[in-house]
């Protein structure tokens, strides 16, 4: 049987992203997919040359818009490790409740553009409603509300005030509600059971060869999660990951609802636990040594490695991100299925160029 | 089966108010603390450079000999670091988002820098 070659990207109207993937397929069925990336590589790791570690906490924010706070927590918290400094309690705990509050701004994004790619428009409308309370939550505590910018390497920039505290609240419970309400629809749609139950299925031993990360190795079955690490503040509020073993998209489309909810309630949960004190300590000297720092972000496990020579700039720093990870999972998922799954098995893998090449 | 439940749905959406602002006629009001456009103060400003160095992007270039103070609002992004640096507070960060503009245009402040301090009248 002839094969014909097709084309995916770099501009597809269910991806706002430029990734490229080359399909071979036999009649409908894709036999072959291989990627092209690079359309968007900006050299922001090589600007660690350029900027000062400081800076750089910017720089890094802006290597992905969904997941910024992250980025920068993690960086920051590397730079901790080479200063030897620990960042109070308060500013730990308030890092968490951005982290979250993103991851929440983060997976209501991604359940708008899977449900836009399934084209149910409808939902896509009214999760993007009830992200734009969390953007307004973000606005109104960190001045942004996207890349919100709060972390500094010693702490974090702003403080919540009871007030806020109060607002926080009311407007994430609202947001539980209205999450449990959407994902109780979608998940009880004929036709989205239709096109991602039993499609794209990952086995836990095959996630785990491929190096798989986030909500794509949970809905495999993996219980693998980096805030299960984190003993002080995800271990006090009593962290568990969400995991499903189907291993299809209906998987991992799950895995993203019930973490959308829980992370509402460990947002809410670092509200209550907040402690009182400082929020900042400033770094002495100049870094020296080199650190690897891990963190959870929306899409999966993220890594930073930095060195510092004692300079005023930093030698190196390197990023792995959760999305250049995964790619190899969605190269094995897309052969043996039509090319109508396609778009919807490149969404469950929640793709982000732009942080993959940085 | 479902559609004894779409019904009042639909009229309630029928009624009710849309979700969505007519944007550009109609502005929310930011919440305190925003992070708006970059404000200086040219008759405070001592062109220390300070917040020159502090910019991420590298958008504000200060020179103390021309006396000028430029900053670049398309390159900004509003992180506010120059604001937080800026030992005089001249240079502040207003609840303001930045307006759309037609024009790149960078803007120049001539600040005067500070003169010595004039030597005390008594001695
Ligand atoms: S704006 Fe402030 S920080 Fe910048 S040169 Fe003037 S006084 Fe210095
Ligand atoms: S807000 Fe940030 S990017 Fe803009 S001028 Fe100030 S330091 Fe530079």
């Amino acid at each position: 049987m002839g094969r014909t070659v097709i084309p995916f990207g770099p501009q597809h109207p269910v991806l706002p992203e430029p990734i490229h993937l080359t399909l071979t397929l036999e009649d409908d069925i894709i036999v072959e997919a291989l990627p092209r990336l690079g359309y968007i590589h900006r050299g922001l790791e090589l600007l660690a040359r350029k900027r000062t570690p400081d800076q750089m906490v910017q720089v890094v924010e802006r290597v992905c818009g969904i997941c910024s706070m992250m980025h920068g927590m993690c960086f920051c918290q590397a730079l901790e490790d080479i200063h030897g400094i620990t960042p109070p309690p308060r500013a730990q705990w308030l890092r968490v409740f951005w982290a979250e509050v993103h991851r929440l701004h983060s997976h209501l994004l991604w359940l708008g553009l899977f449900a836009d790619a399934l084209g149910f428009e409808n939902l896509f409308m009214q999760f993007w409603r009830v992200r734009e309370r969390i953007m307004d939550i973000q606005e109104a505590t960190s001045g942004n509300r996207v890349v919100v910018s709060v972390s500094v390497i010693g702490g974090v920039r702003r403080d919540l005030n009871p007030d806020q505290m109060l607002w926080c609240r009311t407007e994430l419970a609202g947001v539980r509600d209205e999450v449990h309400r959407l994902g109780k629809a979608m998940l009880g749609d004929y036709s989205i059971a239709k096109r991602t139950k039993g499609i794209g299925v990952l086995t836990p031993e095959r996630a785990h060869a491929l190096g798989t990360v986030g909500p794509t190795l949970r809905g495999s079955g993996v219980a693998h999660d980096i805030r299960m690490l984190d003993q002080e503040i995800y271990g006090a509020m009593e962290f568990k990951p969400c995991v499903e073993n189907d291993g299809d998209s209906w998987a991992r489309l799950t895995v993203r609802i019930r973490e959308t909810e829980q992370s509402v309630d460990l947002a809410l949960g670092t509200l209550d636990r907040l402690p009182q004190g400082e929020i900042a300590v400033k770094p002495k000297g100049q870094a020296e040594g080199e650190a690897v720092r891990r963190v959870e972000q929306p899409r999966g496990e993220a890594l930073y490695f930095v060195k510092a020579d004692g300079g005023k700039l930093l030698d190196r720093v390197r990023i792995r991100t959760p999305t250049f990870a995964n790619i190899p999972a969605l190269l094995d998922l897309l052969p043996g299925h039509s090319l109508a799954d396609a778009p919807v098995l490149v969404m469950t893998i929640d793709p982000c160029i732009s942080c993959t090449e940085r | 089966m479902k559609l004894p439940r779409l019904i009042p749905n639909a009229l309630r959406s029928l009624f009710r108010r849309p979700t969505t602002r007519r944007y550009p006629a109609e502005v929310r009001k930011p919440y305190a603390g925003s992070r708006g456009e970059i404000v200086n103060d040219a008759s405070a400003c001592i062109l220390c450079g300070l917040c020159a160095r502090r910019c991420p992007t590298s958008c504000i270039e200060v020179d103390k000999h021309l006396c000028l103070w430029v900053h670049d609002p398309f390159a900004c992004v509003l992180c506010g670091w120059c604001a937080e640096v800026c030992p005089t507070d001249s240079l502040t960060q207003t609840e303001q988002r930045p307006t759309p503009r037609t024009v790149r245009q960078r803007t120049e402040l001539h600040p005067t820098p500070p003169q010595r301090p004039a030597k005390p009248k008594d001695a």
